[in-house]
C-alpha cells in the first residue's frame, strides 16, 4: 500500500464511491472518507472523519454548500494527520449541493498548501435533478477547477442511459466511478509489464488543468478492437464543449496472465490515433489474472492542453497586470533584444507551464 | 620601512554596494584588507536612479570597510557598468618619422589611437586593451620598436560608457561619504583580470559576470581583451521573475531563488519550499520547487543564449578554448555552472582569485568580489597588463 498517494472521498456520494473502490480493490489501500453525515461512516470499511460535528452534529449540511464550507472552516487542519507525507491526492465527490459541492474546495486547498497534488473526480448532476443543482454544481465546478491541480468532470448523464428509477441510477453512475477508479487504483499499485508507479501520474497531473476520465472493458477474440471501439464511443471521452486537444494520455491496461504485448501496443497505436497522435502517452500495464481472467480493460484519462491551465501562477500573474514586470524597471530604459523585452519574465514571454 | 598607503574599490551595483579596501604588495599583487557590502538603494540596471539613496548605501559600506581596517579613506577606484557599455575596436595608423619605428611613434600611435577611442564627449573610456601592432602589410606585431616600415597600425579595443552615468556615480559617493573617485574602470574586464591567469587569457577564456542589474560579458584571447559587452538583465530579473511567478514578495523571492536549481531536475530537495512572511500582511506560502527551478532556468538559460548567439555572430566562440568562467554575485545559484556548460558546450565553472590577490581565502563565494578584487588590483598595475588607460589618462576624473 503507498502511503504516498490517498484516495478521499468527500461527502455521502464521494463516500459512497469510495467505499466502492475499496470493495472492488480487494487488497489493502490508502483511503479515507469525510463528510458531515455521521451516517455515511457508520457502514465501516474506510478510515472517516466527521467535517463540522459541533455545528451540525453530524446530521449533515442539508444539501446546502454554505453550512458545509462552514463545517470545514471551523476546523481547516482536521485533516492534516491524513495528509501527512502525500505526493498525491485523488478525491472523489458529487457535486450539485451539500457537503461534495461545499466542502471539497477548501479541503484542495489545504492539500494543496501541504504540496500535495490533486486529481478530482466529480460527478455532476441527472438533468432530471433540476436546474438549481445543475447551476449550483456548474459554479462549484468552476471554483474547483482552480484549487485542483487536475478536475475530471464526470456528468451522470453520460454515466448512466435509460434507467427511470433514481436510486438505481445513482447506484449505476457511483459504480461506474468506482469501477473506473479502481481500474486506475490497480495500474498504479499492482504490479505489471509496465510499471504507472504514483510519480508518472503526478507528473502528468502537474500542470496539467482539466482532463477526461473513462474505462471499459472487454473479452474474446477481438478485445483491444471492442475495448477501442467502446473508449471512442464513450461520451466522456468525447471531445465536446470546448474541450482543449489532449496534452498527456495516461492509459492502463488492466488484463489477466493471458496479455500479449502486441495487444499493449495496439491499445497504445489505438488511444493515440482516436484521442491525440501528438500527444505524449503514458501507459501501465497490470496483470491480475484473479480478477481479469480471460478480460482486457482499458482505463483512460485524458489531460487537456489547456491555455487556462498553461501556467496558473504564469496566467494569474499574467492577469494580474501584464505588464508589472516594468514597475521594478519602470525608471530605466528598456531592454529589448531583437524585438524582446528582456523585462518581462522569460517564462511569461516562453509561456511555460509551471507546476503549482 | 613605511607601509604603501591603502587603495579602495567602489561597486555601485543594483543588488548590493560593495566596498574593498586592499594593500598593495608588488605590482600584480595586494591584499585584500577588508570586503564590505550592503544591500543597494537607489540602483537599477547598475545605473543609479536615486543619487541620495545610492550616497547613503556607499557612507554605509564605506563606514563599515573603515571600521574594520582603521584607514580612513578619502579616495576610491570605481568599478562601473551598465547597459549603457559598449566596446568598439579601432584601428589607428601613423606614418612613421623615419624608416624604423622609434618610442616616439609608438606613443604617437597610442596618442592617436586614445583620440579614436574618446570620440564623443557624451562617453567615457573604462578600459582600452592594445590587441597588437601592425606594420605595413605585417600584422601579429607583440612589439614593433626597431622593425623598419612606412605605416604603423594599432589595433585597440575600447570599452566605454555613458559619461553621464559615471557622473551620478561620482556625486553619489560624495553625497554623504566625501569620497573621490580617482579613477573608473569596467567592472567585468577587472572582474575577468582578477580570475584569469595568464595562460587562461592566452588561451581564450570566456568571463561572464552575473550582477544584480545587468551581465556583463568579455572575452580574452591572445592575451588581449578582445570583447566586451553588458547585457541588461540579471540577478534582479530572477528576482522579479519568480515574485511575479508565485504572487510572492522580493525578500521571499530572494529567499527562494536560493533554493533553485539553474537546472531543472537536478533538485533533490523536497518538492515544495515553504517560504516564512518577510512583510506584515503577506503570509508565509508554498511553492513548487521544480515551478520554482523552472522560472529561474528560463532566464538564466535565455541570458547566456543570448551571449551565445552574440559570440558567435562576432565569430569569437572559436577562439575560447579554456572555457567559460562566472563571476559575480549571481555564481553562487546553484547548479549555474552546469547550465552554462551545457548552453556554451564547453567546459564552465565559477572563478576562483589569482594568487595575485591575497586575503579573500576565507570568504565564501569569493567569485562574487572579483570586480572589487580586480579594481585593486589595477591601483598598482601589472607592467604587463593589457590597460592603456592607465598610462595615458591618469584618471577618469583627474584628466
Amino acid at each position: 500500500m503507498n502511503k504516498n498517494l490517498l484516495l478521499l472521498g468527500v461527502g455521502g456520494a464521494g463516500t459512497t464511491m469510495v467505499r466502492g473502490v475499496t470493495r472492488a480493490f480487494s487488497s489493502p489501500m490508502h483511503a479515507h472518507a469525510v463528510d458531515t453525515d455521521a451516517a455515511s461512516g457508520s457502514e465501516g470499511g474506510i478510515p472517516f472523519t466527521l467535517l463540522g460535528g459541533n455545528r451540525l452534529a453530524g446530521r449533515g449540511s442539508g444539501g446546502q454548500p454554505a453550512e458545509a464550507r462552514a463545517a470545514f472552516e471551523d476546523d481547516p487542519g482536521v485533516l492534516d494527520p491524513v495528509f501527512d507525507g502525500l505526493r498525491t491526492c485523488v478525491v472523489l465527490a458529487a457535486l450539485g449541493g451539500g457537503t461534495g459541492g461545499g466542502a471539497t474546495g477548501g479541503i484542495l486547498k489545504r492539500l494543496h498548501s501541504k504540496g500535495v497534488s490533486t486529481l478530482l473526480f466529480a460527478t455532476l448532476p441527472f438533468s432530471f435533478e433540476g436546474a438549481d443543482r445543475e447551476r449550483a454544481a456548474k459554479s462549484e465546478a468552476a471554483t474547483l477547477a482552480r484549487e485542483a491541480d487536475v478536475s475530471v468532470f464526470l456528468p451522470l448523464d453520460d454515466l448512466v442511459a435509460g434507467v427511470d428509477n433514481m436510486t438505481e441510477a445513482l447506484r449505476q453512475a457511483h459504480d461506474m466511478v468506482s469501477s473506473g477508479v479502481t481500474l486506475l487504483w490497480r495500474l498504479l499499485e499492482k504490479p505489471g509489464y509496465i510499471r504507472m508507479d504514483p510519480e508518472r501520474l503526478h507528473a502528468a497531473i502537474a500542470g496539467a488543468g482539466r482532463a477526461r476520465f473513462a474505462a471499459a472493458a472487454a473479452a474474446g477474440e477481438n478485445r483491444v478492437g471492442d475495448v477501442l471501439a467502446a473508449l471512442a464511443a464513450n461520451p466522456l471521452l468525447s471531445r465536446s464543449n470546448g474541450a482543449a486537444p489532449v496534452r498527456t494520455i495516461v492509459a492502463g491496461v488492466l488484463a489477466g496472465d493471458d496479455l500479449r504485448l502486441s495487444e499493449v501496443a495496439a491499445v497504445a497505436s489505438g488511444l493515440s490515433a482516436a484521442f491525440g497522435p501528438d500527444a505524449k502517452l503514458e501507459i501501465g500495464t497490470v496483470n491480475d489474472e484473479q480478477t481479469f481472467s480471460g478480460r482486457l480493460a482499458v482505463s483512460v484519462l485524458l489531460f487537456e492542453e489547456s491555455p487556462a491551465a498553461a501556467s496558473k501562477p504564469a496566467a494569474l500573474a499574467a492577469a494580474r497586470n501584464p505588464l508589472a514586470a516594468h514597475d521594478r524597471f519602470g525608471k530605466t530604459d528598456k531592454t529589448i533584444w531583437e524585438g524582446e523585452d528582456l523585462d518581462i519574465p522569460t517564462y511569461l514571454r516562453r509561456n511555460l507551464t509551471l507546476e503549482k | 620601512m613605511s607601509k604603501p598607503d591603502p587603495v579602495a574599490a567602489l561597486e555601485i551595483g543594483t543588488s548590493r554596494t560593495v566596498l574593498a579596501i586592499g594593500e598593495p604588495l608588488a605590482p600584480g599583487r595586494v591584499k585584500v584588507l577588508a570586503v564590505e557590502e550592503i544591500p543597494s538603494r537607489g540602483v537599477r540596471k547598475s545605473q543609479i536612479v536615486d543619487i541620495a539613496q545610492a550616497g547613503l548605501s556607499i557612507a554605509s559600506v564605506l563606514q563599515r570597510a573603515e571600521d574594520k581596517t582603521r584607514y580612513t579613506i578619502h579616495q576610491t577606484n570605481l568599478a562601473a557598468t551598465g547597459p549603457h557599455v559598449r566596446s568598439k575596436l579601432y584601428t589607428t595608423q601613423w606614418q612613421l618619422n623615419g624608416p624604423e619605428v622609434t618610442d616616439e611613434d609608438i606613443a604617437g600611435v597610442y596618442n592617436l589611437s586614445i583620440d579614436a577611442g574618446v570620440d564623443s564627449a557624451e562617453r567615457a573610456i573604462l578600459d582600452a586593451s592594445e590587441m597588437g601592432y601592425g606594420l605595413d602589410d605585417l600584422d601579429g606585431i607583440p612589439q614593433p620598436k626597431g622593425m623598419t616600415g612606412r605605416i604603423l597600425r594599432l589595433n585597440t579595443l575600447f570599452v566605454h560608457g555613458s559619461a553621464q552615468r559615471m557622473e551620478d556615480a561620482r556625486k553619489a559617493a560624495q553625497y554623504k561619504a566625501k569620497l573621490e573617485i580617482a579613477d573608473v574602470f569596467f567592472s567585468s574586464s577587472r572582474a575577468a583580470a582578477a580570475v584569469l591567469t595568464p595562460e587562461a587569457r592566452r588561451d581564450g577564456a570566456l568571463v561572464i559576470d552575473l550582477g544584480g542589474g545587468t551581465t556583463g560579458y568579455t572575452v580574452w584571447a591572445d592575451g588581449h581583451l578582445v570583447h566586451a559587452d553588458v547585457l541588461g538583465v540579471g540577478g534582479d530579473h530572477v528576482t522579479n521573475d519568480v515574485s511575479l511567478a508565485f504572487g510572492i514578495t522580493r525578500s521571499q523571492a530572494e529567499q527562494a531563488k536560493k533554493e533553485a536549481q539553474a537546472v531543472v531536475g537536478d533538485n533533490g530537495g523536497t518538492p515544495r519550499i515553504e517560504l516564512p512572511s518577510t512583510t506584515p500582511g503577506f503570509g508565509p506560502v508554498s511553492i513548487s520547487r521544480r515551478a520554482l527551478d523552472t522560472v529561474v532556468n528560463a532566464r538564466l538559460h535565455e541570458t547566456f543564449a543570448i551571449i551565445r548567439t552574440e559570440l558567435d555572430r562576432a565569430d569569437l566562440l572559436h577562439r575560447i578554448h579554456s572555457g567559460v568562467v562566472l563571476v559575480g554575485g549571481g555564481s553562487a545559484q546553484p547548479g549555474i555552472a552546469r547550465l552554462a556548460g551545457n548552453v556554451f558546450g564547453l567546459a564552465a565553472r565559477i572563478g576562483e582569485l589569482v594568487p595575485g590577490v591575497e586575503g579573500l581565502e576565507d570568504v565564501e563565494n569569493p567569485a562574487a568580489y572579483a570586480a572589487a578584487a580586480g579594481v585593486l588590483l589595477a591601483s598598482q598595475p601589472d607592467p604587463e597588463s593589457d590597460s592603456l588607460v592607465k598610462r595615458f589618462f591618469g584618471g577618469f576624473f583627474g584628466k
